[in-house]
């Protein structure tokens, strides 16, 4: 544990410069919490015990959700298994953002877990980001905007295929987002336009409500250490066997096949679009690398959903300025064996397979 | 519209910067408002239904009060409670006599034509209803005058705070207080937010949560063994205290905010002694509702004890079926009468079982042996078929206690997320005041405020879940 601890601490000088800016809200919220609790001091009305509260809150809400600190321990406490993918990986994000990597970034990297095979390529270049989120749809890019303004990079890399554009949104997953306030009409109406102004209104009022308390959005942190205590019989009920690469492979090429329909990909084309506008507008050049999956789950359906998104995402390329699109055939050939599941690859896969793709972005 | 949900809480918020800068004449007429969109928000279809209510019972109220002899004011009575209870029986009992007609003749080889209708239970009407009836009643019985003025009456039962889910609050009360100028003070405002916070704290942290464990065990498919019903029970028990209590005390505390104050509904319920202080203690507007309207209406303990014993039988039994056309709950208000009788024939034989001077550890074997009593009557009432009231209860009775994982999570989901309400509960019943616990030091008290708004925005389910009572 204390090894482990000297290491990320030294991963963490890696990183680069604090990044005070990061820190701003935390001091907000602590002074706001002290103006509280010292106007509770003099004040001995009915109304003291709500002032105390409140400060109380501010305080304890900016140690448990505004300091790397506590970002780290609940990111070393928690797996993957325990509080979910994505929401590990919002652990990851909420750590970085209190590091300046470099003056400038030069690359930025934000996608889905498949993305994740770029961890090795910053690692080894202190201007090259990666913002992978496990599962991120293309309605959830553009409210990630935020990440291009305050980085700047000069460019972004997308990791993009029909695994991404053919699959239907899932609004449940939207809540660990940020929520733009000038996102918030564009997300209705788009998800009015799929599932209706039921659920859109629902997404976009539980994404308001977690945006405004902090406490709630990641209440996960604290219902996985419940979830600890009490056990989960249903979960030991149902334990699957553990599965080989291959055998995993074949069960989620089933699940693609079931997932992935042509009708979602124009509509989720044009949301990725909104966020590839909003790169260019920024300055960034963006660099679209046509994404693959497993051999193994291609077949006729698929073959063909890739070759829609495949031309779609080339016409984005030469409708935007400073958009480029690189294709699977201009990518390094990967096997079945180079990956561990249905759609990512092996560590050693991963990080010959993304030098390769950076290489091939550098030199174009 | 919910309570738990963030609409309510954006449409209160509008709602009372409003009608905090409002005369009293605007505070009504927004209160009139405000019950329409609040009780229309769910299905404003069954707003006319509420609407007719209102307008018969101010009708009756007033031919009651107007009728120069008994028998005619007596008519105009039995006119108001047809009115109402036709609504009832119309949306919430015709399907279930419908079906079990249906199938009582199917047993007898008849094929009977009765059709069943396809209308949803508008949400509150048992409330609402009752609420209207004592109205006429308490005109006929001489004890107030009718209200003269439709809006003021429609206001009343339209009170969004208890509109739905009670506490079903009397005309005789409720009514002066939307006359009256309100003033609301400091003390209001502190009480209305601890109540409703506490309120939120029962249904948000304890009710929906435990609600799991209950479900695991009552599920339909499952087949539990004795420990895990009895562990469930338990979880349902606070979770159906939590999220009725927790109602309640949002209904009062938002009220207590508009200047309002509507009667206490929980009481330390399970920290009685016997089935007659469970119903003093327990949803007692319904209880008292049922004493003075039902109970001393079939002539009370007054005529003997047989006829006490069905008079409190009958009682107890109609209220079991004002929750719901259902078996389990027709059985579970015939094991309320009764264990209500025993209760009563133990008491007459052995006075020494009444007397409440009783040492601690006796006194913590009697509230014990009652919560188990009462839990059983949960069973009852939580099974969603007879046919499941008898296999849980052999399960009770012939099923092994072995300490499995589903049991193990139960009891440290019980501690978890009853206990701290339970001690709290405690703690005030100690000090017979439901409000005992506000008069500590301010630090500890905003320390306690601060660990109940952190397990509502923690542990909270935000998926407005309805709350139990809705449905009754």
């Amino acid at each position: 544990m204390f090894e482990k601890l000297v290491q990320d601490l030294e991963r963490a000088r890696a990183m680069g410069a604090i990044n005070w800016e990061a820190f701003v809200p935390a001091l907000l919220l602590v002074v706001a919490g002290v103006a509280l609790l010292y106007y509770a001091r003099r004040n001995k009305s009915a109304y003291r015990v709500g002032l105390i509260t409140c400060g109380w809150v501010l305080i304890l809400r900016a140690a448990l959700f505004h300091t790397p600190i506590t970002w780290y321990a609940f990111f070393m406490m928690y797996t993957s298994e325990e509080i979910g993918f994505r929401e590990r990986n919002m652990l990851q994000a909420n750590i970085e953002k209190y590091f300046r990597r470099s003056d400038s970034t030069q690359y930025l990297v934000i996608g889905s877990s498949q993305s994740r095979m770029f961890k090795d390529v910053a690692t080894e270049n202190r201007d090259f980001s990666v913002y992978s989120f496990a599962g991120l749809q293309p309605i959830e890019y553009p409210l990630w905007v935020s990440l291009v303004e305050s980085r700047k990079p000069r460019n972004v890399i997308l990791y993009i295929s029909e695994f991404d554009l053919a699959r239907e949104s899932t609004p449940a997953a939207l809540y660990l987002d940020p929520l733009p306030i000038e996102r918030v009409t564009w997300l209705y109406d788009n998800l009015s336009a799929q599932h209706g102004s039921a659920v859109a209104l629902a997404t976009v009022k539980r994404m308001a409500v977690g945006a405004l308390i902090p406490e709630y959005r990641f209440g996960y942190l604290f219902r996985a250490q419940t979830n600890r205590w009490f056990g989960s019989p249903s979960a030991n009920a149902n334990q699957a066997p553990r599965l080989t690469p291959e055998q995993w492979a074949q069960e989620q090429a089933v699940g693609l096949r079931s997932r992935l329909y042509d009708k979602y990909i124009d509509v989720n084309a044009s949301l990725l679009e909104q966020f590839v506008a909003d790169c260019v507008a920024n300055g960034s050049k963006v660099y679209i690398l046509e994404g693959q999956y497993h051999p193994v789950a291609y077949d006729e359906n698929l073959r063909q959903l890739r070759r829609k998104s495949h031309s779609v995402l080339s016409a984005m390329a030469a409708r935007n300025r400073n958009v480029e699109f690189i294709p699977i055939e201009a990518q390094p050939a990967l096997a079945s064996g180079d990956y561990v599941d249905g759609y990512h690859l092996s560590p050693e896969s991963s990080r010959r397979f993304a030098m390769a793709l950076f290489t091939l972005v550098k030199g174009s | 519209m919910l309570f738990n949900s963030v609409d309510f809480i954006i449409f209160f918020v509008v709602f009372y910067l409003a009608y905090r800068v409002s005369n009293l004449r605007w505070q009504n007429i927004l209160l009139f408002f405000a019950g329409i969109i609040f009780y229309g928000y769910w299905d404003w279809r069954f707003l006319s239904l509420i609407f007719f209510s209102i307008a018969s019972d101010y009708f009756f109220g007033i031919k009651i009060y107007e009728a120069n002899d008994r028998r005619r004011k007596k008519l105009f009575l039995i006119g108001s409670i047809t009115v109402n209870l036709s609504l009832l029986m119309v949306f919430k009992y015709y399907n279930f006599f419908a079906e079990n007609l249906i199938a009582a003749g199917h047993i007898f080889g008849l094929k009977l034509d009765w059709f069943t209708l396809n209308v949803l239970l508008p949400i509150g009407i048992s409330f609402y209803t009752f609420q209207s009836l004592s109205y006429t009643i308490d005109i006929y019985r001489d004890r107030m005058p009718p209200e003269r003025n439709i809006f003021t009456f429609a206001v009343f039962v339209l009170f969004f705070p208890q509109l739905l889910a009670g506490p079903i609050e009397r005309a005789v009360a409720l009514l002066p207080q939307i006359k009256r100028e309100r003033h609301i003070t400091a003390e209001d405002l502190t009480l209305g937010t601890w109540l409703i916070l506490w309120g939120y704290y029962l249904k948000i942290f304890m009710a929906d949560n435990l609600a799991h464990s209950a479900d695991l065990v009552y599920a339909t498919s499952a087949h539990p063994n004795g420990l895990e019903v009895v562990l469930g029970t338990y979880a349902f028990a606070f979770q159906i205290f939590g999220d009725f209590a927790g109602y309640s005390s949002i209904a009062i505390g938002l009220a207590r905010l508009l200047g309002f104050r509507l009667m206490t509904n929980f009481l330390f319920p399970y920290f009685v002694t016997n089935p007659q202080q469970f119903w003093h203690n327990w949803h007692i507007s319904l209880s008292t509702w049922l004493r003075d309207y039902l109970y001393i209406s079939l002539g009370g303990s007054k005529n003997g004890t047989l006829q006490t014993y069905r008079n409190l039988f009958l009682t107890m039994f109609l209220g079991g079926i004002w929750h719901g056309a259902n078996w389990p709950y027709l059985f579970w208000g015939v094991y309320q009468g009764g264990i209500l009788i025993v209760h009563r024939l133990f008491t007459s034989r052995t006075p020494r079982i009444g007397q409440e001077h009783d040492g601690a550890p006796a006194m913590a074997l009697k509230i014990i042996f009652m919560f188990q009593v009462t839990c059983l009557g949960w069973l009852i009432f939580r099974a969603t078929s007879a046919h499941q009231i008898g296999s849980l209860v052999q399960s009770l009775f012939t099923s092994s206690y072995a300490l499995t994982p589903l049991a193990v999570a139960t009891i440290k989901q019980l501690v978890f997320f009853a206990l701290p309400a339970m001690l709290i509960q405690f703690y005030n019943w100690r000090r017979d005041d439901q409000f005992a616990i506000l008069s500590v030091a301010a630090a500890p008290k905003a320390a306690l405020a601060m660990v109940l708004l952190y397990s509502i925005a923690i542990w909270g389910e935000f998926n407005a879940q309805q709350f139990i009572y809705f449905q009754f």
